[in-house]
């Protein structure tokens, strides 16, 4: 206990510096911003400003993309509650109680429970990563390459287990990005594989390139061959922003359990803010009605507090994989380790112990963040509704250009910009033929740690395959990863998930 | 008979991809599973991508059609403009020595690729994008060039040299 306190002291001193607090700041609004505006998410956003943080710290670094992170959960919320529109997914089921309430002429309300959820449940998720990334990263140290291996397993098949649409798919995007991962020169043997002798190539593909392609290009195009966005904007003034006493009574027992919910999703591979939301919104809408409480689909300020609380709570947990054992569970958490590659810190059980300025940095400063989102948010709701009203046709051609730029200074060379072109279009394609592109992400960030990993594991078993079954931790993980795959497939769960993801289009 | 035309053309591209890094990594040396060499990890992780590619292409055919699987109208009009303005940012800040086109520099490169990615959109106004074009090319002069620093070719190379 004590030693926790000493530790959110070091950070709390790292992170109040003018310069990291500005930083929190600026990451906080960019995420609010490209929050509210639909078609442009946190994984293009950071992977746009990656170049910009060469120059940074690495915790000032990592305070800011962090702020874009969990700031856009904010950001998205408005738009559900305002325009029915989710900025990000993981405000979906906001928009169902979300912008009833506010047609109902309730908006204010429902813009102040979003915000006071996301706050306690920032303040509950901060408290949850503090306290249970240390003794995790302790147990994660004694880890051997087999068990990596099986845990990266457990990670990627958790991971598309838990993406919508098509398994099979899913796990050949994994494939794919392993694939893609192996160009480059080999770390063992020193050969340049599929390099065709280009020395580009040789160096390997960042996923910086791939990231852009595929989530930057590569949603423009889909969102432009789909037809322009709809949004019709709530014209009317929010009015009345602050609850009335019942509103608290009624919305704070969901933010805790949102908070709870989240936090613990958050962890799971693949998991992060949607999957929180839509458990929360779930569990508000099996609970009983209070007499007189209007039903949730139909502006129940429950259906509000939960979801939001929970993807606030979602978001933050989701760094705990990443913090302690240097396994992303979604593509932003992919960024981040490459953010921290960058500044030549291997993510891993190792990094609190190696660098505890940065570790307990950015958990101070995920509190610090949602203090500030709470209060420059509900004031500036009118800022960030006349945003909305940016036509898309405006938007589009600026990230295409923010795009370019940033492909071309990260490594200064225009090889970069025929990559990313390339990949834009095979992203595309791929999307096209209904496949995710989350999956291949992970798999290019993890296949050349996985390839290391297996290396070593069988020449300590001298290449027998049952090291990995044998080690009781490593076993545990391949059967949790196998169950997963097997409660998928049962009729049953399948067709329920079809259900839940359906709710979600 | 094919019932879904997305799963289907997913599982040949799936086959297309793990073969040709299959081919690849017997080129390297693939080694034993105790002494892993250079094509041996790539080699197993293609060949079990071509086994799913085919399984989710032989179960993609079938007598009933699945109008889930359909692939759609194709609209090549963003692909076109969004990767050509890509492409044209990339040849016109380095120049292309093949054709003999010199560095044309920053500002022409940000104004030109913001003209062509406006294109893309269904409702292009050509006012409109000359405006935002040149609202961008200013904002990206005092960002990069000003603020920043980036190193960066400002002006084409015929005036600066």
């Amino acid at each position: 206990m004590n030693e926790l306190l000493n530790n959110l002291a070091l950070g709390f001193s790292v992170a109040l510096t003018f310069q990291n607090a500005m930083y929190a700041l600026i990451g906080c609004l960019m995420g609010t911003l490209i929050g509210v505006l639909p078609g442009l998410g946190p994984v293009a956003t950071i992977a746009m400003l990656l170049p910009a943080t060469y120059a940074m710290s690495p915790v000032t670094a990592l305070i800011m993309l962090a702020g874009i992170y969990y700031g856009a959960q904010y950001g998205g919320s408005t738009t559900a509650i305002l325009v029915n529109l989710p900025g990000e997914p993981s405000s979906i089921v906001t928009t169902l109680d979300g912008h009833k309430m506010a047609l109902n002429g309730r908006a204010g309300p429902a813009l102040a429970a979003a915000g006071i959820g996301s706050f306690i449940a920032g303040t509950i998720g901060t408290i949850f990563l503090a306290a249970f990334a240390a003794p995790l990263a302790k147990v994660a140290l004694e880890f051997g390459p087999a068990e990596y291996f099986s845990l990266m397993v457990f990670g990627l098949i958790g991971a598309v287990v838990l993406a919508s649409g098509s398994l099979a798919k899913a796990v050949a995007m994994i494939l794919i990005g392993l694939l893609v991962g192996m160009i480059g020169t080999d770390v063992n043997s020193g050969i340049p594989r599929y390099a065709f002798d280009m020395p580009e190539l040789a160096d390997g593909i960042g996923f910086v390139v791939v990231a852009m392609g595929v989530f930057g290009y590569g949603e423009i195009m889909q969102n432009l061959s789909r037809g322009a966005l709809h949004r019709d904007i709530l014209t009317q003034k929010v009015t009345g922003l602050m609850p009335t006493r019942e509103d608290m009574k009624a919305m704070l027992p969901p933010i805790l359990r949102g908070a709870a919910i989240g936090s613990i999703l958050g962890i799971l591979p693949g998991g992060g803010a949607m999957l929180a939301a839509f458990a929360s919104y779930t569990v508000e809408k099996k609970k009983k009605l209070n007499p007189g409480e209007i039903p949730l689909g139909q502006g129940n300020i429950r259906g509000v507090a939960g979801p939001e609380a929970a993807n606030n709570a979602g978001a933050q947990a989701s760094f705990i994989p990443m913090l302690t054992l240097g396994i992303p569970p979604n593509p932003v958490m992919a960024l981040m380790v490459g953010a921290m590659m960058i500044h030549n810190i291997q993510p891993g059980p190792q990094v609190i112990a190696s660098n505890p300025e940065l570790f307990w940095g950015l958990v101070a400063s995920m509190w610090i963040g949602n203090a500030m989102l709470l209060v420059l948010n509900l004031p500036m709701i009118g800022v960030w509704v006349k945003l909305l009203t940016v036509p898309y046709r405006w938007l589009f051609p600026s990230i295409v250009l923010f795009c370019a730029i940033g492909v071309f200074t990260t490594n200064n060379t225009v090889w970069d910009i025929w990559m990313v072109a390339l990949f834009g279009l095979f992203g595309y394609i791929l999307m096209r033929l209904g496949a995710e592109v989350a999956p291949l992400m992970l798999g290019l960030v993890l296949g050349p740690m996985m390839e290391e990993f297996l290396r070593r594991a069988l020449i300590v078993s001298g290449g027998r395959w049952s090291v990995f079954v044998t080690r009781p931790i490593s076993a545990t993980l391949l059967v949790m990863a196998a169950l997963l795959v097997v409660l998928i497939l049962s009729p049953a769960l399948k067709k329920r998930r079809e259900e839940a993801f359906k709710e979600e289009d | 008979m094919i019932k879904h035309h997305q799963n289907f053309l997913f599982g040949l591209v799936a086959m297309m991809i793990g073969i040709a890094f299959a081919l690849g990594a017997v080129t390297y040396s693939v080694g034993t599973a105790a002494r892993m060499g250079a094509g041996y990890f790539p080699f197993y992780v293609a060949c079990v991508l071509i086994a799913l590619g085919l399984w989710i292409t032989v179960t993609s055919v079938g007598r009933k059609r699945d109008p889930e699987g359909d692939l759609g109208g194709l609209n090549l009009r963003p692909v076109i403009f969004i990767l050509g303005a890509n492409l044209l940012f990339g040849i016109l800040l380095v120049g292309l020595p093949s054709i003999g086109l010199p560095s044309m520099g920053l500002l022409v490169a940000v104004f030109a690729t913001v003209v062509v990615a406006a294109m893309a959109g269904q409702e292009f106004v050509w006012r409109e994008a000359l405006v935002l074009a040149v609202i961008l090319t200013a904002t990206c002069y005092v960002l990069f060039v000003a603020l920043l620093k980036l190193n960066l070719s400002v002006l084409p190379s015929f005036l600066t040299a």
